[in-house]
């Protein structure tokens, strides 16, 4: 007796339960999902201010509450696996760090920045064109001797962090150029202090992204080259935006949904030149800088998706140049991309 | 004190430590939280890179870097300080400047200290020795003023003045509370070696943990960050021998009074 009356009284609790579940289920259809954004203050990050003034997010039932900077990608990686924020801004290199060095799970998204693939293929051929299309530098004095990569070897060159997308691909320069890059001494700077440590000869070169490429050449120094375009070959995605594994597998909705805003903004952007400068406009709101100073850079390129080569390949060289101990495992790195 | 009452003092001073490491050790004992690992793993990582393999690249430097900094401060905050706690007049004029500087956040001047002197040691040592000038500076100032009147007249009768009367009286006289300014400038010191490894430097303790963090190397980064409080720790006992070495004689009065 006192069996069955516990079974109805857990038959009543089921149904009760299911049917907050159904109902809590199908809520999310309609409802915005929260999501907090972190991006290292850079032009190509505008994408998703973008998208957020525009009301690309909220069209596809994304409700963007803030977008946070970091001055690199080691902090905003931990304020993803803390949960701080839901996505983060992050090129290959770091994302291939955090998964291999520190066994972070994380996952790629969607694509942020990149290169065109004939622009790339003709960029490793024409150098000025490579400063066009690339906007990655190396800021050096026009006095200071350097003419070539391998130059760089027992030099004191400035990187924004330490192993990460700016060592890995000057290095990976210097090696192909014939020089050591183990002589080099790597000392680590944000952007905004590279170009007057540069004049002043604190420093012999600095790794520098758009806005303050063209700031350095435009401030009478000179820029050695784009260090991205000696190290990539096919990629199209070179920046990425990546989510920890547990929050791709628990909101598989709201990630679609970004990645098909992302698409949309992407494609708006690539449209026109009158499209790019509005989502430059937005980026000035996160990188600070004067809107003359944003369009006066090169524009960045934003690819459509992210192809398992854009991760493998980079991961590949990072274990040829030592910055891996063991061979990346890229399975399941990537989600599966949106294409219309 | 008695051996065994030394041995207990000690005991009473080790339980929560050993108890909060042992709360890390096993609360961390199942993590597979990548930025927690098990204590257990960060120590073995501990002994490869620290006893004593990576010492002289990192260790070294940073210890060389506070001790040459330290040093300026003491030999500058004794002597600016000792200076201006005998003269009143002096001291009027320097003292706002001494307060507007010494309110600056030590690690915030590390960017202006490279301006200045470029990304090597020198920066550091400067960076390190101004921080850790300000405290000494003023506990020398105030333990000079404050001398007893009782000494200073009787050094009159001696006829002891002047720079004899500031070195012979006033300045042994002011020790408890120098030693007071030399401590807390040690703390500030080395907190400031860490900082201006921060920015610029490709070794060094600061150096090392922030190239771990930057990698990922979250395992490294966890022996760096308990290398700086070992390293800390170890700093504040060995300037504890030495105080209690120099002010016997004031120990002694105490015990006595």
């Amino acid at each position: 007796m006192v069996i069955k009356k516990r079974s109805a009284w857990a038959a009543a609790l089921t149904v009760a339960v299911s049917a907050t579940a159904l109902a809590t289920a199908a809520v999310p259809a309609q409802a915005a999902t929260d999501i907090k954004i972190g991006v290292t203050p850079i032009n190509s990050t505008g994408s998703v201010q973008y998208a957020l003034d525009s009301g690309i997010f909220k069209k596809n039932g994304l409700n963007v509450t803030d977008i946070s900077t970091f001055p690199a990608p080691p902090p905003s990686i931990a304020a993803l696996a803390s949960g701080a924020v839901q996505i983060v801004y992050s090129p290959t290199i770091p994302v291939i760090n955090a998964r291999e060095n520190g066994g972070v799970d994380i996952v790629v998204v969607a694509p942020a920045d990149g290169y065109g693939r004939a622009d790339l293929a003709k960029a490793k051929k024409d150098a000025a064109f490579a400063a066009k299309i690339d906007d990655t530098g190396v800021c050096i004095s026009p006095s200071s001797g350097i003419n070539r990569w391998r130059d760089l070897v027992g030099k004191t060159v400035s990187v924004p962090a330490r192993g990460a997308q700016a060592e890995v691909t000057i290095a990976s320069a210097v090696k192909k150029d014939g020089g050591d890059p183990s002589k080099i001494n790597w000392v680590t700077l944000g952007f905004p202090e590279v170009n007057s440590s540069v004049q002043s000869g604190k420093i012999n070169a600095g790794f520098t992204v758009e806005p303050f490429t063209t700031n350095c050449t435009a401030g009478g120094l000179k820029n050695l080259g784009a260090p991205g375009i000696q190290f990539f070959d096919t990629e199209q995605a070179i920046g990425v935006w990546v989510t920890t594994a547990q929050f791709a597998r628990e909101n598989p909705r709201a990630l679609r949904s970004f990645q098909k805003a992302m698409y949309q903004t992407h494609t708006f952007a690539r449209a026109s030149k009158a499209n790019m400068r509005k989502v430059l406009q937005a980026s000035t709101k996160i990188t600070g800088v004067p809107l003359s100073q944003a369009l006066a850079a090169n524009p960045p390129y934003y690819p459509l998706y992210v192809v398992r080569q854009d991760v493998a390949r980079p991961a590949t060289k990072m274990l040829e140049l030592g910055f891996l101990k063991k061979p990346a495992d890229v399975a399941g790195v990537l989600l599966r991309q949106y294409r219309p | 004190m008695t051996v065994s009452r030394r041995l207990l003092a000690v005991l009473i001073g080790a339980w929560l430590p050993v108890l909060l490491v042992y709360l890390w050790w096993t609360a961390s004992a199942e993590s597979t939280n990548p930025y927690f690992p098990p204590l257990s793993v960060i120590w073995t990582r501990f002994l490869e890179l620290w006893v004593f393999d990576q010492v002289p690249v990192h260790v070294v430097p940073s210890l060389q870097n506070l001790a040459v900094g330290y040093a300026i401060a003491v030999v500058a905050g004794v002597g600016v300080g000792a200076v201006l706690g005998v003269s009143r007049r002096t001291a009027r004029y320097v003292e706002p400047v001494v307060d507007f500087l010494r309110s600056i956040p030590a690690v915030a001047t590390v960017p202006v200290f490279i301006v200045i002197f470029g990304l090597d040691a020198s920066m550091r040592i400067a960076a390190i020795s101004v921080a850790a000038t300000w405290p000494i500076l003023i506990a020398t100032m105030q333990g000079v003023r404050a001398t007893d009147p009782t000494l200073l007249d009787t050094a009159a009768v001696f006829r002891i003045t002047g720079a004899q009367q500031l070195w012979r009286v006033r300045l042994p006289a002011a020790q408890p509370i120098i030693f007071s300014g030399l401590q807390l400038g040690l703390q500030i010191a080395f907190v400031v070696t860490i900082a201006s490894e921060y920015l610029g430097a490709g070794f060094g303790i600061g150096a090392f943990t922030l190239i771990a963090t930057d990698s990922f190397l979250i395992l490294d980064a966890w022996t760096g960050v308990i290398l700086m409080g070992l390293l800390g720790y170890a700093i504040n006992i060995v300037f504890d021998i030495v105080e209690r070495i120099a002010l016997r004689w004031y120990i002694g009065q105490k015990k006595l009074a």
